[in-house]
């Protein structure tokens, strides 16, 4: 048996895994859009699939304009959330790296607080894309900023993730400061946005956040090979006459792009840019061409349980999702470490 | 390709010099040099210099009619291959998608098929076909070594720049690693130059070798011709005896330090 055709047998347990993943995470979806106070069953969602004439309006409006958008949004955010962290954790060599550390969350939720707070005046349709504009400006901004300072230090991976930490401070402060001066209903609209929510979820953010997703992904997989080489190691990448400084910054924008737009949209969701990298390298292993879409899978599992929780835990009330992405992380976590142990 | 030539090269970082106008009279293809010398002396600087890494602050170095301080990326990453100080990562990749991935990152249009074969025989060469599905997170610190050189030499370049290749590997992976660049050497016509803290593997396996003393050439040639007691004064400021062993070689044993170094003066 040749190495080559050993190899070949791990890329095929990898790809079966991956499809597992995905069909694992289309149970989940529909199990998201069937769960909620409004009892639907399974052939009502398969007539909604086919046909919605024998649908009376009602229940159309909730499974195309609430139940679907919402179990969609939490599988599209997941996924760009999760290849945001695992496209963060390589560039930065650093795996405690997240959408969190380069300060993009932060900048985010500054830039959501601000509109909300200091903006209360346009009409309700309008607002709710002057905050997701105002979130993402802010987070590009920032993770721009961060870019460019990092690389008037040099470009390294420390002073990178240094500098994401020391901003996302600051900007904490300023978001508490913009808290402070805030009207108590402009404040409440501000703790709102940072839990964390699908509700905000239409069609238009669901078209825009999958073909930023696609783009992405796409892109990354074609670095995939250069961005293994780097995972072996800055140095070596550099002597392999990889231009590390241009690979980390194309990498970081992307991430930086990715997480900006889902925290736009979604509100600060933390947790699951941390997690499902480790949760895809724990079962796929570094190998960009793998791990990628693995992050991503994981992120999209993660928040579409975390989705079917948040309608689970109070009876008829849906609990903001940023509240129990941790909640439902930290088992899965934990439980696929076990489960490697005892396979070693 | 003809040989690789060094002329008054100085190279350092920034505005702080570490290598002062370096001659190395042309070194044929085929043949390893060994750089040896003190900590701090300028081994990996002048490494890094010529693999590009580090910009030269005036000479030149040449390999045959390429000028190594002006390579464009694609040129340089033909020609060179440079294995660094550093280990490879720990990560959680295979042995063999870590030297995939240099082969495949450095050459895009490589077919898969290609590839496989190459790494196939490389892992053979090495003698490292039991490490291949091993992830990097659970080989020791000399097996990742071995797969750093695997990552360097599968690319085959014309010029190998090792930095203390031999630092984490036991007796018989020394051996193995340097009789693998010896023999990769003699069979590909390709030049050597490797930093190494053991005089004796230095004077085993090298056809010539550079003393650096604080960046300057101390002393330079064939091993068994200059390697005196003065040298290893000036080079690491230790008393030590040159012999000839049983088996014709010659043998270092370094006795003690010198109570006042004199380093760079070769008595």
């Amino acid at each position: 048996m040749s190495l080559a055709s050993d190899y070949a047998r791990q890329r095929g347990r990898r790809f079966m895994l991956l499809v597992v993943g995905a069909l694992v995470l289309l149970a989940s979806l529909a199990w998201d859009v069937l769960n909620g106070p409004a009892g639907l069953g399974w052939r009502e969602l398969s007539l909604v699939l086919t046909t919605s004439e024998q649908l009376d309006v009602g229940l159309r409006v909730i499974l195309w304009d609430i139940r679907l958008p919402f179990a969609l949004m939490a599988l599209l955010a997941g996924a760009a959330l999760g290849l945001a962290g695992a496209e963060f954790q390589t560039a930065l060599d650093n795996p405690l790296a997240s959408p969190m550390t380069l300060g993009v969350s932060a900048a985010a939720t500054l830039g959501a607080a601000l509109v909300l707070v200091f903006d209360p005046l346009l009409p309700d349709a309008i607002e709710q894309y002057a905050v997701s504009t105002g979130a993402f400006v802010a987070a590009m901004t920032c993770a721009l900023l961060v870019q460019a300072l990092g690389r008037f230090f040099g470009g390294g991976a420390g002073a990178m993730v240094l500098l994401g930490i020391t901003f996302s401070f600051a900007l904490e402060a300023l978001v508490s400061l913009v808290q402070f001066v805030a009207e108590a209903g402009a404040l409440q609209q501000v703790v709102f946005w940072r839990m964390g929510s699908l509700a905000r979820a239409d069609w238009h953010k669901l078209a825009l956040l999958s073909g930023v997703l696609v783009l992405c992904l796409l892109w990354a997989l074609r670095q995939a090979w250069v961005l293994t080489a780097l995972c072996a190691g800055e140095e070596q990448a550099r002597a392999l006459g990889i231009d590390v400084g241009r690979l980390r910054l194309h990498t970081l924008l992307r991430a930086s792009l990715l997480a900006g737009v889902a925290v736009s949209l979604v509100g600060t969701i933390g947790f699951v840019g941390l997690v499902a990298p480790h949760l895809a390298r724990l079962v796929l292993g570094q190998e960009q061409r793998h791990f990628l879409p693995g992050a991503a899978l994981a992120g999209a599992l993660v928040l579409s349980l975390a989705s079917i929780a948040s309608k689970s835990i109070i009876p008829g009330l849906i609990v903001p999702v940023g509240i129990v992405t941790a909640m439902v992380g930290v088992p899965l976590f934990i439980g696929l470490i076990l489960l490697q142990r005892r396979a070693l | 390709m003809s040989g690789l030539t060094i002329h008054a090269l100085d190279a350092g970082y920034r505005k702080h010099r570490v290598i002062h106008a370096l001659d190395l009279p042309t070194l044929a293809p085929g043949s390893l040099l060994a750089l040896v010398g003190a900590n701090a002396a300028g081994k990996s600087t002048l490494l890094r210099t010529l693999a590009g890494l580090l910009p030269a602050q005036g000479g030149r170095a040449t390999l045959g009619e390429a000028n190594l301080l002006s390579l464009d990326a694609l040129e340089r990453r033909r020609l060179l291959g440079y294995l660094p100080q550093s280990l490879p990562s720990a990560a959680s990749l295979y042995a063999w998608e870590t030297v995939q991935a240099a082969l495949r990152a450095t050459r895009p249009g490589i077919s898969r098929r290609e590839a496989d074969r190459l790494g196939e025989q490389l892992f053979e060469r090495l003698g490292l076909q039991a490490l291949a599905m091993q992830r990097m997170n659970v080989l020791s610190g000399g097996q990742r070594q071995m797969v750093g050189l695997a990552q360097l030499i599968v690319r085959e370049p014309q010029l190998l720049l090792l930095d203390e290749p031999t630092s984490a590997l036991d007796p018989r992976w020394q051996l193995e690693l340097l009789g693998a660049v010896r023999e990769m050497a003699r069979s590909h016509g390709l030049i050597a130059v490797l930093a190494l803290h053991d005089l004796n593997l230095a004077l085993r396996f090298c056809d010539r070798v550079l003393v650096l003393g604080e960046g300057r050439v101390l002393a330079e040639g064939r091993p068994a011709e200059f390697m005196t007691p003065g040298v290893l004064r000036a080079a690491y400021g230790v008393e030590g005896r040159v012999e000839t062993c049983s088996q014709g070689a010659t043998v270092v044993y370094i006795d003690r330090a010198c109570p006042n170094p004199s380093f760079g003066a070769i008595a």
